[in-house]
């Protein structure tokens, strides 16, 4: 290749740019397409109940229609509550006992079934227990949502510690 | 002439951007960095079946697991984790678990777990439990409906069953 040659191919690529505004048009497009097309799902969870660890707890892959109960360790308060709402500060419907827990699971149930489209036989329990609270507080919200029919219970564990626990 | 140079500087001005991605980087990593470091909270999962079948445990019977107030372990008369066993992990209960796997291998029969929680025991105590089953990998289990932790009764038909 002559002297002259290369020095006019050298400046052609010099001059190349390549044109990024078609791949970032189509990034955001993409983009906004799955921002619209998911679905965001978010529970509030309660401070107050620091759950218990188990090292083989396990994220599932998809969680499908719960149902969020937080049982708390003996302070004179109401044992359970609800998932919390979306208010400031999120606050949850407290229950005195499992008859009470056990209608509020129905009533979701119900909810779940006729608003989300969910399964009731694929509808699960999810029982955010504090750890230390009794044994028996839990058995009991297993039970309550026992009698309406659920057949998945899980419970919440860390995976491993978290730095304020 | 002034102008013109003046002109012809201000055309060629280019905004520099790449500062800003080095930034947003920056950024973008501490971010991913940070989020990961406070865990989510995972499953232990578990889920209600109807009581044992007839016949069901005619090779392989019904282990039974008691946890008590104090939150020790018990798996089949043999004291597997002491009263201080609120730690997550119970090893001793695992690795026996995991041995119950292997002879229901042996057996072609999947092991059957009956839990007697004692009412008073701490919550942390049910989830090693629960954590040592999984960690054996053992679906089938079953908790026995009252108060007491310290009958060790065969499984009756108003146990509500658990497969995990």
């Amino acid at each position: 290749m002559s002297a002259k040659l290369r020095n006019s191919v050298n400046e052609d690529l010099a001059d190349l740019e390549m044109d990024m505004s078609p791949m970032i048009d189509m990034v955001f497009l993409l983009l906004i397409f799955f921002i619209v097309a998911s679905k965001i799902v978010t529970h509030h969870l309660d401070p107050e109940v620091k759950v218990p660890l188990g090292e083989n707890a396990a994220i599932p892959p998809m969680r499908g229609a719960r149902i969020i109960v937080n049982v708390y360790q003996d302070d004179g308060k109401a044992p359970f509550a609800s998932e919390f709402g979306r208010g400031k500060p999120p606050k949850g419907i407290s229950f005195n006992n499992e008859t009470e827990l056990s209608a509020y699971i129905g009533d979701r149930m119900r909810w779940l079934n006729e608003f989300e489209g969910a399964e009731l036989k694929e509808i699960g329990i999810v029982i955010r227990a504090h750890h230390n609270a009794d044994v028996g507080m839990v058995k009991r919200a297993v039970q309550a949502a026992a009698d309406q029919g659920i057949t998945t219970v899980t419970f919440s564990a860390f995976a491993s510690k978290p730095s304020k626990y | 002439m002034k102008r013109r140079i003046d002109h012809e500087q201000e055309t060629a001005a280019k905004f520099a951007i790449s500062s800003m991605v080095d930034v947003g980087f920056l950024l973008l990593i501490y971010f991913l960095v940070v989020a990961t470091l406070q865990p989510v909270e995972a499953d232990l999962r578990a889920g209600i079946g109807g009581p044992p079948r007839d016949g069901q445990f005619e090779q392989l019977p019904p282990t039974e697991i008691v946890l008590q107030a104090d939150g020790s372990v018990v798996l089949d008369g043999v004291l597997v984790a002491e009263s201080d066993a609120t730690r997550p992990a119970m090893p001793a209960l695992e690795a026996k678990l995991k041995d119950l796997v292997e002879i229901g291998r042996i057996l072609e029969q999947a092991p059957t777990v009956i839990l007697d929680l004692s009412d008073d025991a701490p919550h942390q105590g049910f989830a090693s439990v629960l954590n040592a089953l999984a960690g054996a990998r053992i679906d089938r289990i079953a908790i026995r409906a009252g108060a007491s932790a310290s009958s060790a009764s065969p499984a009756s038909p108003g146990d509500s069953k658990i497969a995990r």
